[in-house]
């Protein structure tokens, strides 16, 4: 039996790795390689790049300098920097906990019969096809202390107008808001979807076997969202841990660092403070959390969706 | 007591499609009836207006005496077994079957799990009790139910077409099984299907429908013996009645029909029928088993071709053909419904043998094969209406109220 050799020229390959030195294979890594040329070079150089830096100081023109972990002890000791960790996951929590319901909630009146429906999704959708740019500087006017809407409307109840974005109290708030508006469609979509998935006759035997509507919801329409909405939720979490455009634009942080999240702390400590060792061991933190957050999730997915 | 009662229930929906027309029903307490016809027949809206599915358009339905029109499902006091099963995917069976205690009662904890715990033995599936539905074989899903259902101890059982996803050999033990449970708790059950052997062996009363409107109502027995019209005649029965088509010919010493078949029939008879109808041709359905297969010519008889024998076993079953024949379809009026057997094949002509009783040879050969008609077994219809002709006219009530008493013992 020639299962496990075949001789090429005087070399023995093991039949597993055959395949890998055919003709057909190798075609197709050259079908494959410039895609994989780009990547390497916009993404996985990049991230390589910034994990070596993050172990040196910086020269500028100058040669680098290796300090080993010098700056990751700069990063915890800085005051800002657990200041802006928290900030971040109050702001990635936050607005995930509330797309998530405002999502469901339009899930919920989108999966019922009435008239109009197809044009109230499209709209409903809109929001979500909207650069983050428009949407930032949109939403930077409607704050607006003198012309925004929501002072506007304050000022019909009599109530006095506030600084949105230019308090502490309120600039991180007012950014999440922006950014729900802006992304719940993405849970409202793939919620109506797992709805529509549901089938109609668990309904039906709920509904005989002695259900309100409420226990429709809870008992059938929320475990079949669940493994759907626990994916979603992850990876919403890991965009949002991500995000900058938002914040920096309509607040770059601040006032102080009130509204200063990950990402635009590190754009900060890079590019107007010149720290870019400091960033570059910041950069490799978030990469952490990031790698733990994308594990769980692809555990999570095989076992939910992929799995049996 | 929970009688069940359809009072002129219609319904329609989008105001133009007529499901169900003027359904008219009243079902014994305890009974088991059956709802039998092809698909499209409304025997399945009708269940589920009564489960509260479905909206009544017209007409009231009443649970014992409560008309239920308005009323939620959930306050009906009825359980139903899907076709589809619908078990809670999520859930265990024993939390499947638990489902409708703890939503609609307010018994303790054990107590759900001890009636739980019962019926799961009932049904045989104690085993299962901490299995998701997914790993649970059909006829296992099917079990826990039916399960779910009897649990709840209900005023009605409702059954929509429950045995359909499984194999023949488990749908026939099933069959059993739930009869048995039936006839253990005396419940009211109403049972869809579209299966006749189904309904002949399972009910105490048969309701089979046709286009939304009810044809007949009766006994297994009183339905395959004294089908209202052609309809019911060939959906009831397998291999179904055969149709011929003969004219009625009373110039003669005695009258006889002249056709496809000859028969002397009684004068009285001739006279009834030539009472109830003007029609020049009738059909004249005879059973399989009502038709007898001779070698030589006897009297009264009729040629015919062997086509193929088919052995069953206890018999065979002869498929002939006649040396001419007229087409059915041809004389029969556009609102009549000749019911198709499940094999669509009503073109054929079949009889019941004893096994080997005509050799083989015969088949597909020229030699002609004699037959003679059990001529009390043999109905007249109308072609124009499809009515039973030859049912005594005052027989088809006394029938019913038989039956009906006969159901509730």
């Amino acid at each position: 039996m020639s299962r496990s050799t075949s001789a090429t020229g005087g070399i023995t390959i093991p039949e597993e790795y055959q395949y890998w030195l055919s003709k057909e294979s190798l075609w197709g890594w050259l079908f494959l390689l410039p895609t994989l040329a780009a990547l390497a070079l916009i993404s996985v150089v990049p991230i390589l790049r910034g994990i070596a830096l993050s172990f040196y100081e910086y020269g500028g023109l100058e040669e680098d300098v290796f300090i080993g972990l010098e700056n990751y002890a700069r990063v915890f000791a800085l005051p800002d920097f657990w200041v802006v960790m928290k900030n971040t996951f109050v702001w990635s929590f936050t607005a995930v906990v509330l797309m998530a319901m405002v999502g469901l909630g339009f899930a919920i009146l989108l999966n019922r019969d009435f008239k109009g429906r197809s044009i109230a999704t499209t709209l409903l959708l809109l929001p979500w096809t909207i650069p983050f740019i428009a949407v930032a500087l949109n939403w930077t006017l409607l704050f607006n202390y003198e012309l925004g809407m929501f002072n506007g409307l304050l000022e019909v109840f009599g109530i006095q107008g506030v600084a949105w974005l230019g308090r502490s109290r309120y600039a991180l708030f007012s950014v999440t808001m922006a950014y729900v508006w802006r992304n719940f469609p993405f849970f409202m979509i793939t919620f109506l979807a797992a709805m529509k998935g549901i089938p109609q006759d668990l309904y039906e035997a709920a509904k005989v076997d002695g259900s309100t509507r409420l226990d429709l919801f809870r008992h059938i329409t929320l475990p079949f969202l669940q493994p759907i909405g626990i994916v979603t939720t992850l990876l919403m979490s890991l965009w949002t841990l991500n995000h900058f455009t938002l914040v920096f634009v309509m607040t770059s942080g601040g006032p102080g660092n009130s509204s200063m999240v990950l990402p635009v702390y590190i754009y900060r400590q890079a590019f107007i403070q010149n720290n870019f060792g400091v960033a570059a061991a910041i950069a490799v933190v978030m990469l952490v959390i990031m790698l733990g957050y994308g594990m769980v999730y692809l555990r999570l997915y095989e076992d939910e969706v992929g799995g049996k | 007591m929970s009688r069940i009662q359809f009072d002129s229930v219609t319904k329609r929906y989008e105001a133009d499609i007529l499901a169900v027309d003027n359904f008219n029903l009243d079902i014994h307490d305890g009974e088991f009836l059956t709802l039998v016809g092809p698909s499209g027949s409304g025997k399945s809206t009708l269940l589920r207006m009564l489960a509260g599915l479905e909206e009544i358009t017209e007409g009231e339905i009443r649970i014992g005496d409560t008309p239920v029109n308005r009323l939620p499902p959930r306050k009906r006091d009825i359980a139903m077994v899907f076709q589809n099963y619908a078990l809670y995917p999520h859930l265990s069976v024993r939390d499947n079957m638990a489902f409708g205690l703890k939503r609609s009662t307010d018994l303790p904890a054990e107590e759900i799990n001890e009636r739980v715990r019962e019926a799961a033995e009932l049904m045989g599936i104690e085993e299962l009790l901490d299995q998701k539905p997914k790993h649970l074989s059909g006829g296992q899903r099917q079990r826990v139910a039916t399960g779910r259902a009897i649990v709840r101890d209900p005023a009605v059982f409702l059954f929509d077409e429950p045995l359909s996803n499984l194999d023949a050999k488990l749908r026939k033990h099933m069959r059993t099984e739930l009869q048995r449970l039936q006839q253990t708790f005396e419940t009211t059950t109403i049972y869809v299907t579209h299966d006749q052997e189904e309904a002949m062996t399972m009910s105490d009363r048969i309701a089979i429908l046709d286009t939304g409107t009810l044809q007949q109502v009766g006994s297994p027995r009183e339905v395959y013996n004294r089908p209202k019209n052609t309809f019911v005649a060939q959906f009831i029965g397998s291999p179904s009645m055969n149709m011929f088509v003969s004219k009625l010919d009373r110039s003669g010493d005695r009258p006889r029909f002249v056709g496809d078949i000859d028969l002397p029939i009684s004068e009285r008879q001739a006279e009834s029928i030539a009472a109830r109808s003007d029609a020049d041709q009738f059909l004249l359905g005879v059973r399989p088993e009502h038709i007898h297969v001779h070698e030589t010519s006897v009297e009264e008889s009729v040629r015919a071709f062997v086509d193929i024998i088919e052995p069953l076993g206890s018999n065979d079953l002869l498929y002939f053909e006649l040396e001419s024949n007229i087409d059915v379809t041809s004389v029969i009026g556009n609102s009549i419904d000749i019911g198709e057997d499940e094999q669509g094949d009503e073109e054929e002509y079949k009889v019941f043998i004893e096994p080997e009783s005509i050799p083989q040879r015969y088949e597909n050969s020229d030699d002609p094969v004699y037959l003679t008609f059990d001529t009390e077994y043999v109905h007249v219809f109308d072609p124009e209406t499809g009515e039973n002709l030859s049912l005594d006219q005052r027989s088809t009530p006394e029938a019913q109220t038989e039956s009906a008493t006969g159901a509730g013992d």
